[in-house]
């Protein structure tokens, strides 16, 4: 199977989605291109602010979510923090993605030294508390997008290291694989060309799963002052003051919050309905029952 | 048999002290060799001149080679001397543990809740797989995983406090109040935002397990004589789908301090992750090191006892 192969097959499970995941996808479409486009059309630019439109509720005349506490309009800052959060997910995914990969193919093709300290890797990262290291490492590096992307890369990459190691192990023990090498193939080959197509499905369902978890974590460390700091938003960093006007302005809090885990929630639909079409095995089972 | 398990064990304990090893280097490199350092927190303070810092640098014994104070830290943690406090000069390990008990207390509550909503949401998606119910669970499970936990505290602090009044806002305790209903009155809103957002944690896993269960020879035997389905449920399916969950609570502890450390700060709540945040934020960095080492070293041994535990517990493992 080659790569384009590879791409065709991941687009005719695309049309074999369960509903929800058809959904999910076209959500995600709507929310990129309102992020992107958004702040472009609104006559506000994020940081306008307008001391005198304070503190409005959602649903006032110009200001369909109303606006914070120096009158900047929350709509506007709710895309553009949006783009931030779908910045650092997007990045950090990329890298991670590729990174557990490479990771993931060597330690599963290898028996020795190279799959011992991997998987140490990986373990050792797992049992760490995410937020303690991700705080660790924010306080002491200088904040901002760069940083933070750095950060959630650095504890997102073992889901697809883990996944694809898993993958690796499987197709190298199968007979194409054993004709091949028979034949005098290199590993280089047989890794790029014959294990790394195999595994791409796998790869796509994990990274879904992994943008999911990416935005999740940024708005935990920009919740909690340590991420995007202001006056650039981020889904977090929009809550960071919020709790501090709950009881007069919620929405200023529910509103932020209600876009992450729409967000959120749609791309970890998305990465479980892809791994319901990818996977056989689950697809045999939802037929029988 | 007991030999293999002291030979598993002593395997694993020793990875896990290189693993504490690595943690612990990290962790004091990424605090001591960045700009500023552990000074940063004196330098900050009005009319310190640099010979004062000097002065500091020296009482403290940061003017040595890095390494000499990495081994001197490392020397001190292993016999219980964990360093002293940058803000009041209080021994790090007795401020730790002072701030335990909250964290204890929220992480266990919040255990229950979501451990007995897993075991229902999972029970039902199992039983009933492949209907609208067991696709209803798997969607509940999917958002209750999404939501930022931050975010369900603020929701839960609008709706159940600000506007109802039924719970408190945050804190332990109300002052001068030490009555026990006080307390839950107050764990409840904490406890609840961290349960709900494990659930599925704990349900994904019960799903999976009961499922396999249910499609075994003796399950089958069970249903074709006539045993009730309930009592199958009950002494067939549940004993054997919580046993694969004992080393799975290992793993979920690192996630739990994480969602304690988001939930103790938007309830003001004084457990261990809201200390930690703290020490970040004031540069008291042999307390936020002291934490880090702390929760690694918790992390590690529950992990292994769960792993132990499990194989003392299931028989068939002990072959």
């Amino acid at each position: 199977m080659s790569g384009a192969d590879a791409i065709l097959s991941v687009r005719t499970h695309l049309h074999g989605l369960r509903p929800r995941g058809r959904i999910a996808a076209y959500y995600i479409v709507f929310v990129v291109i309102a992020c992107v486009a958004g702040p472009w059309i609104l006559p506000y630019g994020h940081a306008h602010i307008d001391l005198h439109h304070r503190f409005l509720s959602p649903i006032s005349a110009g200001h369909p979510l109303g606006t914070d506490e120096i009158g900047r309009d929350l709509l506007t800052r709710v895309l553009m923090g949006g783009r931030v959060s779908l910045l650092v997910g997007l990045a950090s995914t990329i890298l991670s993605t590729v990174i557990g990969t490479a990771l993931g193919l060597v330690a599963g093709y290898n028996s020795g030294t190279a799959r011992f300290l991997i998987t140490t890797i990986i373990d050792a990262t797992l049992c760490f508390p995410v937020v303690f290291l991700m705080l660790t490492l924010a306080a002491v590096l200088s904040p901002g997008v760069g940083t933070i992307i750095g950060i959630v890369t650095l504890v997102s990459w073992m889901e697809a290291a883990r996944v694809v190691q898993a993958q690796t192990r499987v197709i190298r023990k199968m007979d194409y694989v054993t004709a091949v090498v028979a034949m005098g193939a290199s590993d280089r080959y047989v890794l790029l060309r014959e294990v790394l197509p195999n595994v791409a499905p796998a790869v796509i369902v994990s990274a879904t799963l992994t943008i999911a978890r990416a935005i999740l974590l940024e708005s935990y460390v920009s919740y909690l002052g340590y991420g995007v700091q202001p006056p650039d938003a981020s889904w977090g960093n929009l809550l960071n003051n919020a709790q501090e006007y709950l009881e007069s302005d919620p929405w200023l809090a529910i509103i932020p919050g209600v876009a992450i885990a729409l967000t959120v929630t749609m791309f970890n639909l998305l990465g479980e309905s892809l791994r319901d079409a990818i996977d056989p095995s689950l697809r045999a089972r939802g037929r029988r029952s | 048999m007991a030999e293999g398990m002291l030979a598993f064990a002593a395997r694993r304990a020793g990875v896990n002290v290189l693993l504490l090893l690595l943690v612990s280097l990290t962790g004091f490199m990424l605090l001591h060799a960045t700009p500023g350092g552990p000074l940063a927190q004196f330098s900050l303070s009005p009319g310190m001149t640099s010979e004062r810092l000097n002065q500091i640098a020296h009482s403290m014994g940061l003017d040595q080679p890095l390494w000499l104070q990495y081994v001197e830290w490392l020397g001190g943690l292993l016999k219980g001397d964990w360093g002293h406090s940058y803000r009041d000069h209080a021994p790090v390990l007795s401020i730790i543990v002072a701030h335990l008990g909250a964290t204890v207390e929220l992480g266990l509550a919040s255990l229950v809740i979501s451990f007995l909503g897993g075991l229902a949401m999972g029970l039902v998606g199992a039983l009933r797989a492949g209907q609208a119910i067991d696709s209803l669970c798997s969607l509940v499970g999917v958002i209750l995983l999404s939501l930022p936990t931050f975010w369900l505290g603020l929701v839960f602090i609008y709706f159940l406090s600000v506007r109802t009044g039924w719970f408190p806002a945050g804190g332990l305790m109300s002052p001068g109040n030490a009555s026990p209903v006080d307390r839950l009155r107050h764990l409840a809103l904490p406890a609840l935002t961290l349960g709900l957002v494990s659930i599925p944690v704990w349900g994904a896993y019960v799903r999976s397990f009961a499922g396999d269960t249910l499609n075994q020879d003796h399950i089958r035997t069970a249903r074709a004589l006539g045993v009730p389905g309930w009592r199958i449920v009950l002494r067939r399916v549940l004993p054997a789908s919580l046993l694969p969950l004992i080393p799975i609570a290992g793993v979920y502890l690192p996630t739990l301090l994480s969602g304690a450390l988001v939930t103790e700060t938007v309830f003001t709540w004084p457990g261990v992750g809201r200390l930690f945040l703290d020490s970040l934020q004031y540069r008291d960095y042999p307390v936020a090191l002291g934490v880090l080492m702390f929760s690694a070293v918790l992390v590690l041994i529950c992990s292994l006892a769960a792993e132990l535990l499990h194989h003392a517990a299931d028989p068939r493992l002990r072959a």
